[in-house]
């Protein structure tokens, strides 16, 4: 039995620690999740709170037929799909920022001063990233931080993994302009 | 071999690991040729890199603590009957049964079944008659009852025999 069924089988047995394992193991894929979606800070914890409880009441229902991690993306997804909708915020905002050209769109200007003083790249990625239409952004977190394949993503968005590959290749060129731009893409590696 | 400037599609490809040999002898080829180019290939390795070391965000643990103590009781899967599984099996029995029928004699199973006392037609059906006055007593229709029994002990088989198992193999 793989440590993911053995992980599954202690929990449906009723053993609550087990579950806290579960957490930590996925905390950062769901938030890679959330924090590409949702912006407001209040808004995240409780969602990721949300995802938790919801995968833990369907874990019995849990099938194996897809890796834990894609059903519980999913999970992530659809509940963050859902918080959007109710919240009235359109998920789709992101086709005026895919049509505004970069020099329209420049996202924070960086001053020289500011730029030596700040050396937190891994931030400054992360707004330039956020500033990226929402399934973009959750796009290159899947892809590259959780090397998740097309065909996963694919499962969790539920859209063709054509499409997926084409939003994947968009962000990346559309990405790099903007980094090309604002910074130099060396500093960002540090 | 074409010469002309690489797209910033292929050298997404040529990154992600997705051209195959003869490919990526091509775009080596024409890299070597464009400086423009290998400048743009300089700036999606960077770019790589930098994905890869992108700041992630960890629960706390005090909304670890939160989502433990607000977990709910784990309940079994609901089963449901699914109609179509019912109707298979319903399908199924009626072929077995007409298979049976017309390949093997059943008149020896017949003759003996006829055999036992309840379906002999002398059998004496008075020794249900407590049963049957307490129906009576209760003002209950009991020939509703039996049948609703009946109904339930076949759903009952079939959902064991068509249904169980396949729930049975989701939480293990």
């Amino acid at each position: 039995m793989t440590e993911e069924k053995q992980l599954v089988k202690d929990i449906l047995e009723g053993n609550r620690e087990a579950y806290r394992v579960f957490i930590h193991r996925y905390n950062r894929l769901v938030n890679h999740v959330v924090f590409k979606m949702v912006f407001n800070e209040a808004d995240r914890e409780d969602i990721s709170q949300e995802v938790f409880v919801k995968a833990y009441r369907n874990l019995p229902t849990f099938k194996f037929e897809s890796k834990i991690s894609t059903w519980l993306a999913r999970i992530a997804y659809n509940t963050c799909l859902n918080h959007l909708e109710k919240k009235q915020i359109p998920l789709y905002q992101d086709v005026v920022a895919e049509q505004a050209s970069i020099d329209e769109n420049p996202g924070f200007e960086v001053q020289p001063d500011q730029f030596t003083v700040d050396r937190n790249m891994a931030v400054r990625l992360c707004q330039e990233i956020d500033e990226l239409p929402v399934n973009y952004g959750l796009i290159l977190s899947l892809y590259h931080l959780q090397e998740m394949t097309y065909k996963e993503i694919s499962d969790i968005l539920s859209m063709p993994e054509g499409t997926v590959k084409s939003y994947l290749y968009r962000a990346r060129k559309l990405l790099k302009d903007r980094l090309v731009k604002n910074f130099c893409l060396e500093d960002l590696c540090l | 071999m074409s010469l002309s400037r690489i797209s910033d599609e292929e050298i997404q490809e040529f990154l992600d690991g997705n051209l195959g040999s003869r490919e990526v002898a091509d775009f080596r080829g024409r890299l070597d040729n464009c400086e423009k180019s290998q400048e743009k290939l300089r700036e999606y390795i960077y770019l790589y890199k930098a994905l890869k070391c992108e700041e992630t965000h960890s629960l706390s643990p005090a909304l670890v603590e939160a989502i433990m103590d607000n977990l709910p009781s784990l309940e079994e899967p609901k089963k449901r009957l699914n109609l179509s599984f019912v109707f298979a099996g319903v399908v199924g029995l009626i072929t077995l049964v007409g298979l049976l029928h017309y390949f093997i004699d059943l008149t020896p199973f017949v003759e003996r079944l006829a055999a036992f006392p309840i379906f002999h037609p002398e059998f004496n059906w008075e020794i249900f008659n407590p049963l049957l006055k307490l129906f009576q007593k209760l003002n209950a229709e009991y020939y509703l009852f039996g049948f609703s029994a009946l109904v339930l002990m076949l759903i009952k088989v079939v959902d064991f025999m068509l249904l169980d198992p396949e729930y049975r193999k989701v939480s293990h």
